[in-house]
């Protein structure tokens, strides 16, 4: 090779050796991504060393690559969550301006702001009220998802006050009078003879109740039957605790999917079939809110047959515990 | 000031409907009512109105509301101008951030009525007598 083409060869070798590096660098990683992919479990029966060590090394490069592909999975569902919380934030602002529209709209005509009106319009006109205020109180719940996320919706924000269960969970039916008859679905509450009162916050408790009639009635086919039972059964001496069954012959929660139920965000794969829209917050709410009142809450399902959520509620709040350690 | 000069109050508001419900009610009760329906039209029509209380909606298109509290509050002959801010928006980060800019007040929309409003305002143009 005479001294021109040296002098070329090097300067070509200078001038491109970053791309050349970057090249080599790809190189190695299809390798070893093939390496990866060629080399499987080790045979069975005696092996020599050396094949028992290159399995070792393929086994190890195999869990890296996983560790990898878990790792950029995890990475995308946090941009999800996020992305889904923002979507929750946003949607829950812009419903609260319709919301004041109406809201402001009846209480000036409930009021004669807007004109005279007779005793029978200003009724409805307060009636038209109070239900937007329910559906801001929604909302606002809605928003809470956020400060439960970050924690701050903790015991310390709840009202406690002593309620009459019964009364409690026939409002929540009332507001699903309409939809039940809609599709002819048989709607039955079960309740003691006697009160049963206990020391509940009544608002954060309504949405319990709404969330899970909400979800009884919206995923039983038409025709079906959600039964509430209130009961005393579980009262004893210890520590007196009512409980609360709804129970649904809707589509139930497929064995697969059922530990994640409580999740947020988590929506069943047969529901979001059936219904596309729903946020899958509801479930996580109630669940936050029954820990709050120090109760239980759990279900069995199966799919196709339904479902049933129990939870128990205190009648009494005990102070919180401080540790003794 | 003179006694039948009428008390004015800026509403910067971009939903119209929720705009000319607020004017209507201000309105009804003899108070001289100004809208805006953006952020730059509202600093605008500021200077030129001087009004005595404004109340502010923080999602605006183009300058947001917290925009406008900032360049009402580094105008001289508008920094004493009492500012409600009467908003969905109602994080406690959001509220925290409107004090910091100097509002007078925080009110979220859909948790109250514009009679509660009409109190909030009276309540600042109360605070406003002239020495």
């Amino acid at each position: 090779m005479d001294l021109p083409m040296v002098l070329l060869l090097a300067a070509v070798v200078i001038i491109f050796h970053p791309f050349i590096f970057l090249w080599y660098g790809e190189h190695q990683k299809v390798k070893k991504l093939l390496q990866i992919a060629q080399l499987g479990l080790p045979q069975e029966g005696m092996v020599p060393a050396d094949e028992v060590t290159k399995a070792v090394e393929a086994k190890q490069r195999e869990i890296q690559a996983k560790e990898l592909a878990l790792n950029l999975a995890n990475k995308r569902l946090d941009k999800l969550d996020t992305a889904k919380f923002e979507f929750v934030s946003v949607t829950t602002h812009q419903l609260r301006t319709p919301l004041s529209a109406i809201k402001w709209t009846f209480d000036m005509l409930a009021k004669g702001e807007l004109g005279p009106v007779t005793d029978e319009q200003k009724m409805f006109a307060q009636k038209g009220y109070e239900s937007t205020d329910r559906a801001i109180e929604i909302v606002n719940e809605l928003l809470k998802i956020d400060s439960i996320q970050e924690g701050k919706d903790t015991r310390a924000n709840y009202n406690f006050a002593n309620v009459d269960l019964a009364e409690l969970i026939n409002s929540v039916l009332f507001l699903f009078a309409n939809q039940v008859k809609a599709r002819n679905i048989e709607l039955i509450f079960n309740k003691p003879n006697t009160s049963l009162v206990a020391q509940v916050d009544p608002k954060r408790l309504h949405v319990v109740f709404e969330n899970l009639l909400d979800n009884a009635v919206k995923y039983t086919k038409l025709g079906g039957r959600v039964t509430v039972t209130l009961s005393d059964a579980k009262l004893n001496s210890a520590r007196s605790v009512a409980e609360v069954t709804v129970s649904d012959t809707g589509i139930g929660i497929p064995s697969g999917e059922q530990t994640k139920i409580f999740q947020r965000f988590f929506r069943s794969s047969n529901a979001v079939k059936l219904v596309t829209d729903g946020n899958g917050l509801g479930l996580a709410i109630v669940k936050d809110i029954v820990d709050n009142h120090q109760g239980e809450i759990w279900f069995e399902s199966k799919e196709n047959e339904g479902t049933t959520f129990h939870l128990t509620l205190p009648l009494q709040q005990a102070p919180l515990q401080i540790n003794q350690s | 000031m003179e006694p039948n000069k009428k008390q004015t109050v800026l509403i910067v508001e971009d939903d119209e409907f929720l705009r000319s419900l607020a004017a209507k009610r201000l309105d009804k009760e003899g108070l001289g009512v100004q809208v805006a329906v953006d952020g730059e039209t509202a600093v605008a029509v500021a200077k030129e109105v001087k009004p005595d209380v404004i109340v502010l909606d923080l999602i605006l298109p183009g300058l947001d509301g917290f925009e406008v509290l900032e360049k009402i509050k580094a105008e001289e002959s508008l920094k004493a101008v009492p500012i409600i801010v009467f908003s969905n928006l109602g994080q406690k980060e959001d509220i925290e951030r409107a004090q910091y800019l100097g509002a007078a007040n925080f009110l979220v929309k859909s948790n109250f009525t514009l009679d509660d409003l009409l109190d909030k305002v009276k309540e600042q143009l109360a605070a406003i007598k002239p020495a």
